[in-house]
């Protein structure tokens, strides 16, 4: 592990300790997670260029890297949030698990080894389980309840997979691992078996279409700041990066591993969630289930480009994480305005919100269209990458299925514009004014993102996203 | 004592573990109560302590192995007593430990 890959760890963990400590202030636990996280974005994006010597596997150091972004740049984010939508006496243990949880990530992102991603992975599951049921109502404790056993499972899961590791390559790290496939070139049999079984516990995690039941109900239960972190970052972190290195490790043999029965199979989970999670949120109700469900299918998008593998398909996958993380979380803080500022996220309980939230209604659309891959948008980069891949490597089927999908992914969003923030004020939002700038600021900084990274695209594609490719060609 | 843990014994206890494994979700499959899940849960984990140690022994990589265990064994003790809270507020907020009841969430 790098020196600075262990600063990424060691002091949002303890800044943890020290809120810990400060349990019934108001102002000084939210300015001290805030100034870490903040100072960890920054050394994020400054060792960026030279974090990448070191590779345990083909692209590995820039994946980490990038990941290690993404996860301070949503994680100060959400604390500069919940410093001002939070509220609650017990401010010191909420942003104690909040720089664990960021801890937590950055450790799996930067581990070097199964087991030890496997440790994370419960500290970022814990810190989940506990932030999803803060605030005791029975609901979010349903959404946890759900949410551990079937986590646990996958954990369960991932454990006996790397029991079977040990026997096949003699060790957990991926440097063993690395070292054993390129030793036995041509035998994938029992290393197929085993990352398949893997593949399986991280697409739990993940809430992949047939085991998505659990995502919904907790991003739904959990407060709006919660469920901006677990929906932009937690559930890519813990099932989508891990899936990402499974897939990396398996193309090391086989280079694009679509034709190896595990690529294909996750390839199939990929494009059912799309076509479900879609398909699903055109019946939501409710502006977060709504999100959750299309959480899903975007979910699906980056799973099927990490299994194709080829160099653009992973390129797609690493920036449409990005992208994710980024509409995503400033989706789910409009909600919590929403919410904060209503009482209400279902969407046909008021209608017109735009003439009196305009700052927040914009910044939503902004974070619709980039969902929907409508150019200029980020987004549009991201899905033109994966659908194309998906095109060049000859699944013309499933490239026509995603492309379908995002029209769909237009339409309920176009639905839930239509019924929340256009048209004229319904009689029950009388009252509702604009929410202030703590509120605000996240929603522009981040729609501020999605533009830029549409608009300058090749300053992205130079800086991050080819050396990534140039790695893996 | 080592001598459960040789590459001789490898199969017999990955049988046993898998075994221990589909007890373990099966109970969570069958009951209808939190405790029971959690027991079910914990059958499974320890099924998978039990091949990562045998698979320790038949990788000649005992200490590691050993080291493994210690580690997931913390991390087990926390995820349970998680787990207790989480059934602890169910029961007070509800009044019930059963799942099929547990319906605040729906569609």
């Amino acid at each position: 592990m790098l020196m600075s890959a262990a600063f990424f760890i060691v002091i949002p963990l303890a800044a943890a300790a020290v809120c810990a400590f400060f349990n019934k202030k108001q102002t000084a636990p939210a300015v001290l997670a805030n100034i870490v996280l903040a100072c960890g974005l920054l050394l994020s994006l400054t060792t960026f260029s030279d974090n990448l010597g070191q590779d345990w596997f083909y692209g590995q150091a820039v994946l980490s890297s990038f990941m290690t972004i993404i996860i301070y740049l949503v994680s100060s984010a959400v604390a500069f949030f919940a410093a001002f939508a939070a509220s609650t006496k017990r401010r010191g243990s909420y942003f104690a698990m909040l720089l664990v949880i960021t801890a937590g990530m950055a450790g799996v992102v930067n581990a070097a080894d199964f087991f030890t991603l496997y440790v994370y992975l419960e500290v970022v599951s814990v810190c989940s389980y506990a932030l999803i049921s803060f605030y005791n109502r029975p609901r979010s404790t349903e959404g946890a309840i759900r949410y551990f056993y079937l986590s646990s499972i996958a954990s369960a899961i991932l454990l006996f997979s790397i029991s079977l590791l040990m026997v096949y390559a003699g060790g957990t790290s991926y440097e063993v691992l690395t070292a054993k496939i390129l030793a036995t070139q041509g035998s994938p049999a029992p290393l197929n078996i085993i990352l398949g079984i893997m593949a399986l516990a991280f697409m739990i995690k993940a809430g992949l279409f047939p085991f998505h039941s659990w995502t919904p109900d907790a991003y739904e239960s959990a407060t709006s700041p919660v469920s901006a972190l677990l929906a932009g970052i937690v559930t890519k972190v813990v099932g989508t990066y891990a899936l990402m290195v499974v897939c990396m490790l398996l193309s090391i043999i086989n280079f694009g591993i679509a034709n190896n029965p595990v690529g294909r199979a996750v390839m199939w989970f990929g494009l059912a969630s799309i076509i479900f999670g879609a398909l699903n949120a055109q019946e939501q109700k409710d502006f977060k289930r709504m999100l959750a469900y299309s959480s899903i299918s975007q979910m699906g998008y980056i799973t099927i480009a990490a299994a194709l593998a080829t160099p653009l398909a992973m390129a797609g996958a690493l920036f449409h994480m990005f992208n994710h993380a980024t509409f995503k979380a400033l989706l789910f803080f409009a909600a919590g305005s929403v919410k904060r500022a209503t009482g209400s996220t279902e969407i046909d309980s008021m209608s017109g919100l735009q003439a009196k939230m305009p700052y927040t209604a914009g910044a939503a659309t902004v974070a619709m269209l980039s969902t929907a891959g409508v150019p200029p948008f980020s987004g549009f980069w991201s899905k033109l990458f994966i659908i194309a891949a998906l095109w060049q490597a000859g699944f013309y089927g499933m490239a026509a299925a995603a492309l379908f999908a995002s029209v769909l992914t237009l339409a309920y969003f176009l639905k839930l514009q239509r019924g929340m923030f256009f048209g004229k004020p319904s009689d029950n939002i009388k009252d509702v004014r604009e929410r202030g700038a703590g509120f605000l600021i996240p929603c522009f900084v981040f729609a501020f993102i999605i533009i830029a990274a549409g608009l300058y695209f090749p300053f992205i594609y130079d800086n991050f996203l080819s050396p990534f490719i140039r790695v893996l060609q | 004592m080592n001598s459960l843990f040789t590459p001789e014994n490898l199969q017999f206890n990955y049988f046993v573990a898998l075994m221990m494994f589909f007890i373990g979700v099966y109970t969570m499959a069958a009951s209808r109560n939190l405790i029971r899940l959690l027991i079910g849960l914990e059958i499974t984990s320890k099924g998978c302590m039990l091949a990562l140690i045998s698979a320790g022994g038949a990788a000649g990589n005992m200490p590691t192995a050993q080291a493994l265990l210690i580690i997931m064994i913390s991390v087990e003790a926390v995820v349970v007593a998680v787990g207790l809270i989480l059934i602890i507020r169910a029961f007070r907020q509800q009044g019930n430990i059963d799942p099929t009841k547990l319906s605040g969430l729906k569609g």
